[in-house]
């Protein structure tokens, strides 16, 4: 049986492996046009000049537009937007790499030649750089979750505290690095516009464009070929999709933009850096009387992005006073975006390693910690959790990783010459939940077709909606193909916040039981067999018959809070004398409500795992002081985890059913791997070396 | 902005001359250098003068006991080689350090020595303020992000230290250059061809068609003990912090001769002269080790956020030396 549950290897796989899957890139773009944009070497300033007519006479040139030339966009406020401020409209410069050219030519390599010969003369500003720098600008936006939350009393809990500790934590600059770059591709039929792209949310782009663009959104078609990740950096309408409609429009023929990897890190997103202040309070015995958790995050001068670094600490442990508050720094930078993992990502880092440094005050174990302050409902809403199984997950994990072989002391344990570390923490993440729709259709043939507008942004979405409409009829997920990443199908939520499994894998799953309840009504028996389907559509001269259905949240689950955990344990070894950290072992035990297809569910650990490494020990884009560029422009000098980097992960669920949060007893798996190995990591580096580093990434030089 | 013409010529004097009379001829080899500096705009030739055919990829021992290293040797295969292996573990650990599988099956030894810095305002995205892509533009690693830049001579206009990592073993096993020119072939030493004191030029250290046709090991150094130690963030496919090559005699405990040579620190490989010549005819403890490293190293002259390379290179040096049986 492949049904849910089983390890169903991804059907997406081969035509990947084999080089015929295509990308936006792939597609043809016949009688089209490639565009590239000239973008801003510097932070902040205005166009004072822009030489164009060198590159508009340049071969294969067909149109070269500078600020202003375009016609003007509304401004609109959108969550389906990645920015508000609109490129190319403007002389204004407020972040290196805005675009503040589009050139237009017969071929890709031609539009890059003409990029590269449109000169810019931008009188510098003086840019605001610098989030540590910048701290007493730091501003509470309203945003789409609480940037506030009190729940007792800190100060009085922190002034009658048996132990109390504070730490500033911060996190690196990160760039998603999505295998295939994002890009658009723009046809106009008459009034109707349909705009392929690499994104994680053809609907959401649909609504953008339909609003920007002043076109009734039935005209607007958003489509996906395969989409080689996404990582949130995909998860919105950003400007060049925006403006491959716009410049296809004005020049009456297709136009693609696919966006050169040197201007992808600040094209569409990054994870902002922190600067997050923690205090933990407990009582002697390890039971926590206070947390307060301040979380910065370095944010555009036009734009709102908030990372709420203390998300987490809302929910993580028991404790009658959290107070928590995330706010921005506006700084003259290119806009960030949802990351995997957004919030709990750069924000448990903070919390778990000064948990860490309040067990070592405590002369507790760090596990023994976070169990005795184990939160049976979540500690600020007071809800009880739809579902959570973190207890087993420590439990399990800690005998995996062989835990109780840890001794407490720091330079305790080496292995020959080296240090070696042994380090843990929590992982939570919120359970996103968006509403979706599916169709399920059965042809005559018995083969059966799941159509949604979701997307399988390499995740293994296709895989296990197969095998979800599988189940429900009784058949084998090799008879059921999957169409996504089309508005013309049912509508489904983003690809992001792991939430598509609960979403469209519900409505998959619904549809798919309407199906054969009209077919068991149309037999006119209840216990109809799976090789009997065909059979009644031929009986009653049906080619195919189709079910829609949808899933939403229902009303009453918002009494639950809900949350996906893991419990996280590393190994480190360190030379002493060339102190460069290097994972070992690493086993994580996760909590995700029921997992529909262990070998796509697993796969997502090791993505966030290996990614958690490279957010410990390697990953940073500091950003350079008198341009305001990110120094990193690629993968040369931004570096993420080699295969050396990365030992062999021991990575598993709990068993689990949440009924809760989704009729399939599912809730997200996506990114909570991402979560808890930083600090982990951390944890172990201090443990290894007596050296506490409360800044990611932890180098040599942090060490020496 | 034509594509460039390719030629391929099967004898290495014809490569020299037709790039000595095109002044927009580069030589390609492996590929795996010249590909990255046309995608970033760092060279725009009008002819590429293919070395395939020249016949310079082989390892042969020398009448006088050297070996031969043919210049377009892929890295891979020069690690690969036997003669190599047992005499030269510094170089066979320096090319294993470097970049990956991938890489190594293509670059050549001759290319390696060739690259152009790694700095981050060099390579990659719409270009920076960098004295090498337009001289009086600045240095941005010198008042940006310059935790890779160099350690030593740091006066001249552009920091980045040296990305070879055979290049530091070959310095330290006192390899040669073998450089075909119009005007006949010479020698140069590691030092003479990558200057650690020279600043960079964006046309490398060769004009006017010279040709690097084989590094030649020299005899002396056949028996001795070799090692290369790399400090790197990644586990591989990085370049070094820091590097360390280092090759010794010794006579009962006795140093009779010591290379030792840096990597990561400068704008060629670091040859640690001051030190060699301290340790030279001692039988050092770990007090006088450190001592001589000490006075090496006071010439350093670090940047803001670079200062650990000193102390990095200082334990490097160290080790390396205890690789190959001092102290």
């Amino acid at each position: 049986m492949t049904g849910i549950g089983a390890p169903r290897p991804r059907v997406d796989g081969p035509a990947k492996v084999r080089g015929a899957a295509p990308f936006l890139a792939d597609l043809p773009n016949d009688g089209g046009l490639e565009g590239r944009f000239v973008v801003s070497g510097v932070a902040a300033g205005r166009v004072e000049a822009i030489e164009l007519d060198v590159a508009r006479g340049l071969p294969g040139v067909v149109a070269v537009f500078g600020p202003g030339e375009l016609p003007a966009l509304p401004t609109l406020a959108n969550w389906t937007l990645g920015q508000e401020r609109h490129p190319l409209q403007q002389l204004d410069v407020a972040h290196a790499g805005q675009p503040v050219a589009l050139v237009l030519a017969e071929t890709a390599v031609e539009a890059e030649r003409a990029a590269a010969a449109v000169l810019v003369r931008i009188a510098a500003a003086p840019a605001r750089l610098g989030l540590a720098a910048h701290l007493d600008l730091a501003e509470e936006i309203d945003d789409w979750a609480p940037t506030r939350t009190v729940t007792g009393d800190v100060d009085t809990a922190l002034a009658g505290a048996a132990v109390v500790v504070r730490g500033r934590y911060r996190t690196a600059n990160r760039h998603y690095a999505a295998m295939e770059p994002a890009g658009a591709l723009a046809r106009w039929t008459g009034e109707d516009l349909e705009l392929w792209t690499s994104t994680q949310w053809v609907g959401g782009v649909r609504e953008a464009l339909s609003k920007l663009l002043e076109v009734p959104l039935e005209r607007v078609r958003v489509r996906a070929a395969h989409v080689g990740g996404g990582f949130g950096a995909k998860g919105s309408c950003w400007p060049h999709e925006i403006f491959a409609a716009l410049a296809a429009r004005v020049v009456g023929r297709p136009v693609r933009i696919v966006l050169p990897r040197e201007q992808s890190f600040a094209a569409h997103g990054y994870q902002p850096e922190t600067d997050q202040d923690v205090t933990l309070a407990a009582d002697r015995d390890g039971r926590l009387t206070a947390i307060r958790h301040h979380s910065v995050s370095a944010a555009a001068m036009h734009d709102d992005y908030v990372e709420h670094g203390s998300l987490g600490s809302r929910s993580m442990y028991a404790c009658p006073s959290i107070e928590t508050l995330d706010r921005i720094v506006r700084l003259h930078l290119p806009q960030p975006t949802f990351m995997r993992a957004p919030h709990e990502g750069p924000g448990m880092v903070a919390l778990e390693i000064a948990m860490d440094e309040l067990a070592e005050r405590l002369g507790l174990d760090p596990l023994e910690l976070r169990i005795r302050n184990y939160a049976e409902r979540d500690p600020t809403s007071g809800k009880p959790f739809s579902s959570k199984a973190l207890r087993q997950c420590y439990e399990i994990g800690a005998e995996r990783f062989g835990w109780a072989r840890r001794s407490a002391a720091p330079r305790s344990m080496r292995d020959g010459d080296e240090l070696v570390g042994l380090g843990m923490a929590s992982a939570l993440m919120a359970t996103f939940r968006f509403g979706s729709s599916a169709r399920v259709t059965l042809e005559r043939s018995g083969l059966v077709r799941v159509e949604t507008a979701s997307h399988d942004i390499g995740t293994g979405v296709a895989t296990i909606l197969s095998q979800i409409a599988a189940d429900a009829l009784g058949i084998d997920p090799d008879r059921v193909s999957v169409r996504l990443a089309d508005t013309a199908l049912p509508e489904a939520g983003g690809t992001f916040g792991s939430a598509t499994t609960i979403g469209v894998g519900s409505a998959v799953q619904a549809a798919a039981v309407k199906l054969r309840q009209r077919l068991e009504e149309l037999a006119g028996e209840p216990d109809l067999r799976p090789h009997e389907y065909g059979e009644v559509l031929a009986l009653r001269q049906l080619e195919t018959l189709a079910e829609t259905a949808s899933w939403a949240p229902r009303k009453e689950d918002a009494a639950s809070a809900m949350n996906a955990y893991g419990a996280v344990f590393a190994e480190v070894r360190v030379d002493p004398d060339l102190p460069v950290p290097r994972v070992s072992r690493v086993v994580g035990v996760y909590s995700a409500g029921r997992i529909v297809n262990p070998r796509t569910a697993r796969s997502q650990l090791i993505g966030g795992v290996t990614w958690g490494i490279g957010q410990a020990l390697l990953e940073a884009s500091p950003v350079d002081p008198v341009t305001g560029r990110f120094v990193p422009a690629g993968f040369g000098s931004y570096r993420v985890p080699s295969n050396a980097d990365v030992p062999a992960l021991d990575l598993s669920f709990a068993e689990e059913h949440d009924p809760i949060a989704s009729p399939l007893g599912a809730r997200g798996v996506g990114e909570i791997g991402t979560i808890g190995i930083g600090a982990a990591i951390a944890n172990a580096v201090y443990h290894a070396t007596g050296v506490r580093v409360r800044e990611l990434p932890i180098r040599v030089e942090q060490l020496l | 902005m034509s594509e460039p013409r390719y030629l391929r010529p099967d004898a290495a004097g014809e490569a020299s001359a037709l790039a000595a009379g095109d002044a927009g001829a580069v030589f390609l080899a492996g590929g795996t250098e010249l590909v990255p500096w046309l995608r970033e705009g760092l060279r725009h030739p009008t002819t590429l003068v293919d070395l395939g055919r020249l016949g310079l990829d082989q390892v042969e021992p020398l009448p006088d006991g050297g070996l031969a290293l043919g210049a377009t040797a892929r890295l891979a295969a020069v690690a690969r080689s036997e003669l190599v292996r047992a005499r030269a573990t510094a170089l066979v650990e320096a090319i294993e350090s470097a970049a990956g599988p991938a890489i190594r099956a293509s670059a050549t030894l001759g290319g390696s020595l060739l690259q152009l810095p790694r700095c981050p305002y060099l390579r990659g995205g719409p270009p920076s303020p960098c004295e090498l892509r337009r001289a009086g533009s600045g240095c941005s690693a010198r008042t940006g992000d310059h935790r890779v830049a160099a350690i030593f001579a740091n006066e001249g206009a552009c920091v980045a230290a040296h990305p070879s990592d055979p290049a530091v073993a070959l310095a330290a096993l006192d390899a040669e250059v073998e450089l075909l020119e119009p005007a006949g072939a010479r020698r140069l030493s590691l030092d003479e061809l990558l200057s650690p004191t020279r600043p960079w030029s964006i046309g490398g250290p060769l004009a006017g068609g010279g040709l690097i046709t084989r590094v030649l090991l020299p005899a002396a150094h056949a028996t001795e003990r070799s090692a290369y130690l790399k400090a790197r963030d990644r586990a591989s496919f990085d370049f070094a912090l820091v590097s360390c090559a280092a090759t010794a005699t010794l006579d009962g405990g006795v140093i009779r001769r010591l290379g030792v040579a840096l990597g990561g620190v400068a704008s060629g490989p670091w040859r640690c002269r001051v030190l060699e010549e301290r340790l030279r005819g001692r039988s050092p403890g770990p007090g006088e080790v450190r001592d001589a490293v000490d006075a090496e190293l006071a010439a350093a002259d670090p940047l803001e956020d670079n200062r650990y390379k000193v102390e990095l290179a200082a334990r490097l040096i160290v080790r390396a030396l205890t690789r190959v049986g001092v102290s």
